[in-house]
């Protein structure tokens, strides 16, 4: 596992989440294990993604970090070693739905944080739009959200947690719900976003390719109970883009290392840990795993 | 890739048509049934198609009626009555239904414990409950306005009430995760979530209140809308009696017509199939 070197910006410490389920037999309360034994270290400006199978607590992991969920199970947050203890402006969180505020403009939405903070009109006016060109809607301030498409809004709701300067983003499957070339479009102007502010990102995601492609570390990890099953880092130089990727080897390889590490926790008698980068591509055969 | 996007922005597509042509059809799309209507009402009138002719004027007859009921001042003056009462009935009606709302729909506790008494209370046919008024408040103006904001009271508070529950959960997250706390959430989360809701609960109320109107000014009223229709039947001036009714109809139409259109502008946000 990756040792971090330098400054430590976010330090999740044992976080062990459990759900209790009224078992429909026995009518009585089992223990469901979300999340066990979570430790991470992530140093300041990097990009975290987080990849695993449904159900492995990957947006229980986001939920405990923004503060939304207590974790029941102990464990702790700290985030420039000062302790979490509820949700604040320090941390950014962009969701899978948007989650705009319809009735308010796009350039409303973006104040939204702004208002919060206390930040005079004049300058969240000021702060909205220069967020709102950097996402690149210009022209939209006055637009409501049900008259966006889909990728515009998630930009919306990217400047809105950018707008009140988090220093670290939460973003639970951000591009899930967008067409395919959208998510390109995305993640090629995430990339540009993260290189222009140095945020500290964890980016939970379903796509192994999304992973590898944004970020420094991919986290993989296990089904039920959710643990850290390997820490992949990817070395790929900045700055990427989609069309760089498409056409690297290195890429690849880590892509492959990555489903083959997510895979094997599936297939029930799979030699865990047994085959590297290299020797893997043939064994690899898509259909009768899918 | 912005440019592409542009394009998928809604326009509003009455812009495109000529105003003159699609105001006039509007018109005679909304007035089509009606007319033949009238039409219809005339010639059976006129021909004497009924039993009882002297029930049955033609529209023509009645217009006079009504006309006459305009110019010698009594027409306005009842119907400044009445409004009035359904105004008064109305506007505290929502002065105890919208915060009564909102604490019921944001207090679960609360909501749970006062539920089983307003089901009650909902169920009770405004009607059956004039008695009670009257025997409360007297025959006098208090009586009929009390019965107004009674049968006002439920369209607004329930509206308001799932207004406040059905909130999206998302948006309180989202809201949640930037710090906020419960009295900026309710503030600019939940009322605003709620507004269209409530509105909507508004507007059936508005229209409700110059339908009990009627039943109110059956309680000792020598003045009102309902009350110059029942005093006209009992003096067999049917024609005039019918031009009430016309005017009621005109009256509840025109309202419920109003708080559309205005329901519609302000809501601009929500989509098409999210109104109710």
């Amino acid at each position: 596992m990756a040792v971090d070197e330098g400054k430590s910006k976010i330090e999740l410490d044992r976080l062990r989440q459990i759900y209790y389920i009224r078992n429909q037999q026995t009518r009585g309360l089992e223990e469901f294990v979300a999340l066990e034994e979570f430790s991470l270290s992530i140093r300041e400006g990097t990009f975290v993604a987080i990849v695993g199978p449904s159900g492995c607590g990957k947006s229980t992991l986001l939920d405990i970090i923004a503060g939304l969920t207590r974790s029941k199970g102990g464990g702790s947050i700290q985030i420039d070693g000062r302790q979490v203890t509820g949700p604040a402006l320090d941390r950014g969180f962009i969701m899978q739905g948007y989650a705009l505020f319809p009735w308010r403009t796009v350039q409303r939405n973006i104040e939204y944080g702004l208002e919060v903070k206390g930040v005079s009109r004049k300058e969240r006016g000021e702060i909205a739009r220069k967020f709102i060109k950097l996402v690149e809607l210009e022209g939209f301030e006055d637009r409501y959200p049900n008259e966006l498409s889909g990728g515009m809004r998630q930009r919306v709701a990217i400047a809105r947690a950018l707008a009140y300067d988090p220093e670290v983003l939460l973003m639970d499957e951000p591009f899930a719900a967008v067409d395919a070339q959208t998510r390109e479009t995305m993640q090629d102007e995430l990339l540009k976003i993260q290189s222009k502010t140095n945020k500290t990102v964890i980016f939970v995601t379903h796509s192994i390719e999304e992973a590898v492609l944004l970020a420094d570390r991919v986290v993989v990890m296990t089904p039920r109970p959710g643990r850290i099953k390997q820490i992949v880092d990817v070395t790929l130089p900045r700055p990427r883009t989609n069309a760089d990727m498409r056409a690297s080897a290195d890429y690849d390889v880590i892509v492959r290392r990555i489903w083959e590490l997510l895979h094997d926790a599936e297939i029930p008698g799979a030699v865990d840990g047994a085959a590297t980068g290299g020797d893997i591509a043939d064994e690899i055969v898509p259909s009768t795993i899918l | 890739m912005t440019k592409k996007e542009k394009k998928e922005i809604i326009i509003d597509p009455t812009q495109k048509q000529n105003p003159v042509i699609a105001a006039l059809k509007r018109i005679f799309m909304a007035s089509f049934a009606i007319v033949v209507f009238l039409i219809i009402w005339e010639v059976a009138a006129r021909l004497e198609l009924v039993s009882v002719p002297a029930f049955f004027p033609p529209v023509t007859k009645i217009a006079a009626a009504l006309a006459d009921e305009a110019v010698k001042g009594y027409l306005w003056k009842n119907i400044l009555i009445s409004l009035r009462r359904s105004l008064l009935g109305f506007g505290l009606g929502l002065l105890v239904a919208i915060p009564l709302g909102l604490a019921i729909g944001w207090f679960k506790l609360f909501g749970d414990l006062v539920n089983p008494l307003l089901q009650v209370f909902r169920n009770l046919p405004t009607l059956a409950l004039l008695p009670v008024f009257v025997m409360f408040f007297g025959i006098g103006e208090l009586s009929k306005v009390m019965v107004i904001l009674w049968g006002v009271l439920w369209y607004t508070l329930l509206n308001t009430i799932s207004g406040v529950r059905s909130v999206d959960p998302q948006l309180i997250k989202a809201a949640r995760s930037m710090g906020t706390g419960s009295l900026r959430l309710f503030g600019t989360v939940v009322l605003p979530a709620a507004l269209p809701f409530i509105f909507t609960g508004m507007r059936i109320s508005a229209t409700v209140s110059i339908l009990i109107l009627i039943a109110a000014e059956m309680m000792g009223a020598n003045r009102g809308l309902g009350y110059a229709m029942f005093f006209y039947q009992g003096n067999f001036l049917i024609p005039k009696m019918f031009g009430y009714i016309v005017v009621m109809a005109i009256i509840g139409t025109a309202l419920s017509f109003v708080l559309e259109h205005i329901e519609k502008r302000s809501f601009r946000w929500r989509d098409e199939t999210g109104s109710t």
